[in-house]
């Protein structure tokens, strides 16, 4: 396999080449690119080994925590302009997370063994992570660019609750429509990822659409559990008590 | 007359500035309290304080006598309310918008009612809020807040928007409001609208009080100039 794997590289070049003949100048961040993707697979590839040899709950989820601390720091840089949106996000993904490999287990869907717990957390981690980031920032800037609408429905007596709500929607909706319009087109234009994988490593293509099928209805959970939470602790936090706008 | 508001070395800060600095003042029940300035003087920031839109950072603020952030925000907002200029409110169809503030805030009134308080047409709840002109829209707005009955108003340049006639009905309706006990206090640039409602005021100058009285005698300051006006 690992020769098949260098074999490859020729592929990068190839993209390296159409970058220099046509004089995008994107050489050098292909090839930093190329190299670090191989680094990271190759060290996440050890640290799979390790685990599934391991065979334990605890370092499963070990692994799993230490992936939400990453992408809640991701998305801290995504949604820079809302205060701790780092902690925020963290608050989102572990809830899109719990709720849904909860959902998964508690049915039977899957079983607690790392061959199901990490490649499933890490989708939900990575979809929730990118939920949640785009839901604060929507809600931040809908709050932004609404104040005196929202001004207004305080000063009348409405509660934070209530005069936000529309912007919270909006904000959930905007996390949630990448999954919806995938639903929509999934499998008519190309085969995700981890249907792609497993018809690769053999499994049959029934089997395979099946197994996909669940997880996208997992990453609808996730995304949607996810955004409404971290949009709920950014409430708190964008609004002072029960009494005004805090930006 | 009774006090219903008292100021006392209220501050506001924000970002480390000063926004109102060493405000004091009164507000009697009943009256048409005017608040003149120029632009940035603070006016709008000292409007939003009577409802708690804005945090004082310093001193003290009494609503009849009752630290205004002892009162819970509930309550406070059951009888006082604001109403800012501009496009305040939210965003769709009119009626369905205007559906939502009563069962929210609870009132009794149906759109139709809220319309009839400004004597706007009923064709307007088939339209968007954004279709709205700005006039119209912020009539709708003075319609919500008095429907929500409260005993002070506060109004920020709400005529700014209006035609000369709609102008003038509105500040017809504030004057039957007062006399039927409600107070009202209200921010304008217009001179001619401050002395043909207001009784009394207050003049902001870079966000202190510069000069504070009868109507009439906050004109002349404003006619004669800032350094007159520092006279207090």
């Amino acid at each position: 396999m690992q020769s098949k794997v260098i074999y490859s590289v020729i592929l990068l070049l190839i993209a390296v080449l159409v970058s220099y003949f046509n004089r995008l100048k994107a050489e050098k961040d292909l090839i930093v690119g190329g190299i670090r993707a191989a680094i990271q697979l190759i060290l996440i590839g050890y640290v799979l080994n390790y685990i599934f040899s391991l065979n334990t709950i605890g370092s499963q989820l070990l692994l799993l925590f230490i992936m939400t601390l990453i992408a809640s720091h991701t998305a801290k840089g995504r949604a820079k302009e809302v205060k701790n949106s780092g902690l925020l996000a963290f608050f989102g993904i572990m809830a899109g997370t719990i709720t849904s490999i909860g959902v998964l287990l508690i049915l039977g869907i899957i079983k607690p063994e790392p061959r199901y717990l990490i490649p499933l957390g890490g989708m939900v981690i990575g979809n929730t992570m990118n939920a949640s980031a785009l839901a604060l920032d929507r809600f931040y800037h809908e709050l932004k660019n609404n104040t005196p609408k929202i001004l207004f429905a305080l000063s009348l007596g409405m509660s934070t609750k209530d005069a936000s709500l529309f912007y919270i929607r909006k904000a959930i909706r905007a996390a949630m429509t990448p999954i919806i319009n995938t639903l929509k087109i999934v499998g008519l234009i190309q085969l995700p990822g981890a249907m792609t994988g497993m018809l690769v490593a053999g499994a049959s293509p029934m089997e395979a659409a099946m197994f996909q099928l669940v997880i996208m209805y997992m990453i609808a959970a996730a995304v949607g559990t996810g955004s409404m939470v971290a949009l709920l602790f950014a409430r708190k936090r964008l609004f002072y008590r029960d009494i005004t706008l805090k930006l | 007359m009774s006090i219903i508001f008292r100021f006392e070395d209220v501050w506001l800060e924000k970002n480390g500035k000063s926004i109102l600095k060493n405000i004091n003042f009164s507000v009697k029940r009943g009256e048409f309290f005017v608040i003149l300035g120029e632009n940035g003087s603070g006016k709008s920031s000292l409007l939003k304080l009577f409802n708690r839109l804005e945090i004082n950072t310093r001193g003290n603020i009494f609503f009849n006598n009752e630290k205004l952030d002892e009162i819970p925000v509930k309550s406070l907002r059951d009888k006082v309310v604001m109403v800012m200029q501009g496009a305040t409110l939210f965003e769709g169809n009119v009626r369905r918008i205007l559906e939502i503030y009563i069962e929210k805030l609870g009132l009794k009134q149906t759109p139709e009612d809220i319309l009839d308080i400004m004597s706007l047409s009923y064709e307007n709840l088939e339209k968007n809020t954004e279709e709205l002109s700005g006039g119209e829209g912020q009539l709708i707005a003075i319609g919500l807040a008095v429907a929500r009955n409260p005993d002070v108003l506060l109004l920020d340049e709400v005529t700014s928007s209006l035609s000369i006639t709609r102008g003038a009905e509105v500040r017809e309706k504030m004057k039957h409001l007062q006399k039927n006990g409600k107070t009202i206090i209200c921010i304008t640039h217009n001179m001619e609208n401050a002395v043909s409602v207001g009784e009394r005021g207050i003049f902001l100058q870079n966000g202190r009080i510069t000069r504070q009285g009868k109507i009439e005698e906050l004109i002349q300051c404003f006619e004669k100039g800032d350094e007159q006006c520092n006279q207090r």
